[in-house]
């Protein structure tokens, strides 16, 4: 997996950067003034990866960082790095069509982070699974408040059902009594007026009964359905009384938690605040009280959270009209289902386990000692003076505990003879700086015993390093720090490219700051070596620390307002190098400078000067292409509008030159200063010096369509328009389409039968107006 | 799901009937359309006195169209099929034409495989064709030819679709169409080849898509095939272009006997410089 482009929010000066690309060949070199806020860009990305950041990188605003890193998967999609059956269906599908991934870690109040997987669609499917949860429980809510209101509506039609029954009751129970009662009299009345009156009674009565009789049964009818509904409501309102009850339990608990995070600030401020060791002991003690309660708190919010979302859950079940034993069954399964799925920071933690190693270079605490005893090595005793260093080293040689266990002495020492050559050999391919006139030095070790002089350590092995030149032997400590610094330097850095097999991404902040020019080049070649092994970025303003050849590498950093320090740090990747501030650019600008000291960029003759480095590396390579037996040195400037100044610095340097122009009407305006400031309207001096290739309006335009997407797009799509006009609209980096241009031809040795009829002619085309 | 007409209701029949009228009517109308986008008579006489066309669209509408636009001395021809017949075959062929219109109104020069070229990229953007497994492959296959009346060449350039050119001595040259699709394919895009030849008065050329050969008849079911193809074509060659056209159009029909048309047909012949 491979470190492809960072994104960093709030952290110390960098509001935010936005997507930056790093360069495609695994060399990214950061530049800008100090206090631009490079440092921050390395100490981002290792808190990104490290998860921790100090109280320092929080900004006054209190924003919170966050800082995204893109991944290429190299020839894998995303599903590949999960187990499948813990992913939902609709998110599969998302996983495999995405052949990069996208790490966001983001820092809470408290300097904790959490990590989770942020490409867009994947983010957008997480949004939207909570977002149908969020409407689901609040629809739930709403139902189970009118259902209270029914409830209630309902309760209260049964206590007057009951009420009204026992009435009945009562009527009933009067209305019989009295029934009785007029057939008593009617037995015992013997005179027939009596009787008479009696029997109206009875009658009466009995009419009265029936009438109480059936009023009563409409009354037993009436509670007993109200009985009814209200029962049949009792289960579904017992679910959603749970359901209220965990929501209770859920708010409680947050508050409880809120509550107890706000003492742990107030207790930490009191313990720094403390006057006097006594008052710092106590609020020390009680802090760490606290914090050790703060665990089993989370853990009961996360138990009342579940909670919640089951009874919740259930109830929207219930409510729905599934049977309780059935959506218990139901929930229960879905609860599983959900604890089995990855939830996005699930993703973000599994994916970082095959992210590459990001370590963070610092400046070299552990130099090359003169020697150090074997033991301390092979018990890994780290604070043991130079062990780092030691250790390296003998990684690089490639040696182990039992290389030094060779009993016989003579074939150990031949042995060390022949590995000190070969050290030294690669050594000397990077450090080209002779010391003294023609003698190179070489690194040597040897194996001793400590005698009679040491007699604590007597007949213990150490080892002993040299480094010596044609002249003399020394010890590390009598060489320069500047040779010390390259060694332990290269050293630390093939041990690592050496020792794992896992991908790593260096961070260095300013290589090589005590180093002479040469050696800082040198420090670039050691680069140039590791970059297929490793990533590698790093700070510099130093000039020598950048390929001119490779301007794509560059990141500016630089603050938003130059004068003011306080301003936000901004990144400009190769191509808005424009925008860049010249104190930013000042090391590509000494750079340039040392180069024509050199004579390696400029010529004496059968100079080109070119709108830009897009248009040096495609016309370099159109020439190598071609074959041509005479290749001019093409300068870039920054843009059509600095030609004009390049040109006066080519005239003050005295060097013969012409000036390319690509396109018809574009260049218009610098022809047109150029002719009234530089050529002063002499046609004959601008005709001889000034080249416009009209047919082309950008170099990317000497290739056909089908070419242009071959080799420089690499991407098949259709293009109706020309190849300028298609980068412009889709947006796309022309210093990225160069790079991979570029390689392109490197590693697949193109040709130029390679390229269709129509790119051939076109080359041909522009190569005969050169030589014109 | 397949519904039994005769097991419909009548008033369901009669939604039914109703509907397919109106699907009948709106194709119909869309027939019209795609006629008018193709060249009439009256221009396919002016640029080529001597010539026939048979045209037999499978469906009311065609997945086929012939295509001819003139530009100085230069006279390109094209005959197309467009994947799959019917509605999206005819989709696709309006806009092949847009494009063949736009394309050679921009060329300053007219090459017939730099026009295949550019053809192939409009529609490679107007599908969003990225060359991705999972995307459909729709595209034209296609024979196209310019010639120039001064210089009497003819080029040609061709995707899946040869060009046949009988000469007036009788030998009969095919032109190779190149096996791509207009249109992404399972490789990168490579560039088309461009044939070019003298043309003498008297050679007959043939432009065509593949409906003529691939139909299956005759007694044993079996496609026509290029082979027979061709040798019709030079056994025709000597008539008139009416009769060579109604002779083929014979040939067809006798061949499919009761079997149904497989694609459109698409034939256009023309005798050079009469």
């Amino acid at each position: 997996m491979k470190l492809t482009a960072f994104d960093i929010q709030n952290y110390r000066s960098i509001i935010h950067t936005g997507w930056r690309n790093l360069s495609h060949d695994n060399i990214t070199a950061l530049i800008g003034q100090n206090e631009s806020g490079k440092t921050s860009v390395l100490g981002a990305l290792y808190s990104f990866y490290e998860g921790s950041i100090t109280e320092d990188v929080l900004r006054s605003d209190l924003s919170l960082p966050a800082v995204s890193c893109r991944f290429e998967l190299q020839r894998k999609t995303l599903i590949d790095f999960f187990d499948s059956q813990c992913l939902d269906e609709e998110l599969k599908t998302i996983l495999s069509g995405s052949t990069h991934g996208i790490l966001t870690r983001a820092w809470n109040s408290d300097r904790s982070s959490r990590l989770y997987l942020a490409n867009e669609e994947v983010l957008t499917f997480f949004e939207r699974k909570q977002v149908e949860r969020a409407a689901i429980e609040e629809k739930t809510q709403n139902e189970i408040n009118q259902l209270f209101v029914l409830a209630e509506q309902l309760f209260r039609e049964m206590e007057q059902a009951e009420e009204l029954r026992r009435m009945a009751q009562q009527q009933l129970n009067l209305a019989g009594k009295e029934l009785l009662q007029a057939r008593r009299t009617l037995k015992r009345s013997k005179k027939p007026d009596e009787r008479i009156l009696a029997e109206k009674a009875v009658q009466n009565w009995e009419q009265e009964y029936t009438k109480a009789e059936a009023d009563f049964t409409i009354q037993v009818d009436r509670f007993d359905k109200s009985k009814q509904r209200t029962e049949e409501l009792s289960g579904r309102i017992s679910v959603c009384k749970a359901s209220n009850e965990a929501r209770q339990e859920l708010e409680e608990s947050v508050k409880v938690l809120q509550a107890h995070n706000q003492l742990i600030k107030e207790l930490d401020h009191l313990w720094q605040m403390a006057s006097n060791p006594k008052e710092q002991k106590s609020w020390y003690q009680k802090l760490q009280v606290a914090k050790s309660e703060l665990e089993a708190l989370e853990q009961h919010q996360a138990a009342c959270r579940e909670a919640d979302s089951f009874q919740k859950m259930l109830a929207w079940q219930v409510l729905d009209g599934r049977a309780y034993s059935e959506a218990v069954e139901w929930v229960t399964l879905q609860q599983e289902l959900a604890k089995k799925y990855y939830s996005v920071y699930d993703l973000g933690q599994l994916l970082m386990e095959y992210i590459p190693v990001f370590e963070f270079f610092e400046d070299f605490s552990s130099l090359l000692p003169n020697r150090i005893d074997l033991e301390d090595i092979l018990n890994e005793n780290s604070h043991t003076e130079g062990y780092k260093a030691a250790r390296n080293f003998l990684l690089v040689a490639g040696l182990n505990a039992d290389f030094f266990r060779e009993k016989n002495q003579r074939i150990l020492k031949q042995k060390i003879e022949n590995l000190n050559s070969e050290i030294t050999i690669n050594f000397q391919d990077y450090w080209s700086q002779n010391v003294g006139k023609d003698s190179k030095i070489c690194l040597n070790f040897e194996l001793e015993h400590y005698d009679y002089t040491h007699p604590e350590k007597s007949g213990k092995p150490y080892i002993e390093f040299w480094i010596k030149d044609k002249h003399e032997r020394l010890y590390p400590k009598q060489r320069s720090r500047g040779v010390r610094w390259f060694l332990s330097f290269y050293l630390e850095l093939k041990a690592t490219a050496k020792a794992s097999m896992v991908s790593r991404v260096m961070l260095i902040d300013e290589p090589g700051l005590s180093l002479h020019a040469r050696a800082q080049e040198d420090v670039l070649k050691v680069f140039e070596d590791l970059k297929d092994s490793m990533q590698l970025i790093y700070c510099t303003h130093s000039p020598h620390l950048i390929d001119t050849n490779r301007l794509y590498r560059i990141l500016a950093v630089q603050r938003a307002h130059e004068e003011d320090d306080t301003s936000e740090t901004l990144v400009l990747e190769s191509n808005a190098l424009y925008a860049a501030s010249t104190d930013t650019l000042s090391p590509i600008y000494a750079l340039m400078g040392v180069k024509v000291n050199n004579q390696d960029f400029i010529k004496a003759q059968d100079n080109i000067l070119v709108e830009d480095t897009l248009s040096y590396y495609y016309l370099n390579v159109f020439c190598k292409l071609a074959g041509s037996n005479r290749i001019p040195a093409f300068i870039p400037a920054t843009g059509l509008t600095n030609l004009p100044v390049l040109a006066n610095i080519m005239l003050g340097w005295k060097v013969d030159f012409s000036i390319l122009f690509f396109g018809e009407y574009r260049s218009d305006k610098t022809l047109k200063q150029l002719a009234e400031s530089f050529f002063f309207a002499n046609e004959e001096e601008m005709k001889r010096r000034v080249i416009q290739i009209k047919q082309f309006e950008y170099p990317e335009d000497v290739f056909s369509t089908l070419d242009f997407k071959k080799f420089v797009l690499q991407k098949r799509e259709g293009i109706t328009q020309s190849n300028s006009e298609y980068v412009l609209e889709q947006g796309l980096s022309r210093t990225i389409l160069a790079s991979q241009f570029i390689n392109f031809c490197e590693t697949r040795r193109v040709q130029l039968e390679d390229f269709d009829d129509s790119t051939r002619e076109n080359i041909r085309i522009l190569l005969t107006s050169l030589t014109k | 799901m397949a519904y039994n007409y005769s097991a419909m209701s009548p008033d369901f029949r009669d939604i039914f009937e109703k509907q397919k009228q109106e699907l009948t009517q709106s194709l119909q109308y869309a027939s019209y359309i795609q006629k008018a986008l193709l060249p009439n008579d009256q221009v396919l006489r002016r640029y080529f006195p001597e010539h026939f066309l048979l045209y037999m669209p499978r469906d009311i509408v065609s997945g086929d169209f012939y295509w001819v636009s003139r530009k100085q001395q230069n006279i390109c021809l094209v005959v197309a099929d467009c994947t799959g017949h019917g509605v999206p075959g005819a989709f696709l062929s309006i806009l092949g034409i847009t494009f063949l219109n736009q394309i050679v109104d921009r060329s300053a020069q007219l090459k017939a495989s730099e026009i295949l070229n550019a053809l192939r990229e409009h529609v490679m953007k107007a599908l969003h064709q990225t060359g991705s497994l999972s995307e459909q492959k729709d595209g034209i296959d296609l024979s196209l030819c310019v010639i120039d009346t001064e210089a009497h060449t003819l080029q040609y350039a061709g995707a899946f679709n040869p060009l046949y050119l009988i000469k007036n001595q009788g030998e009969f040259i095919e032109l190779p169409a190149d096996k791509m699709p207009i249109g992404v394919a399972a490789e990168q895009e490579k560039s088309f080849i461009n044939h070019q030849v003298q043309l003498h008065p008297g050679d007959q050329v043939y432009l065509f898509t593949d409906g003529f050969a691939d139909q299956f008849g005759g007694p044993d079911g079996k496609k026509f095939k290029y082979k027979p193809y061709r040798e019709l074509l030079a056994r025709l060659s000597p008539e008139t272009m009416a009769k060579q056209k109604a002779e083929l159009r014979r040939e067809h029909l006798e061949w499919r006997g009761t079997q149904a048309q497989l694609d459109d047909i698409t034939i256009f012949g023309f005798r050079y410089g009469s």
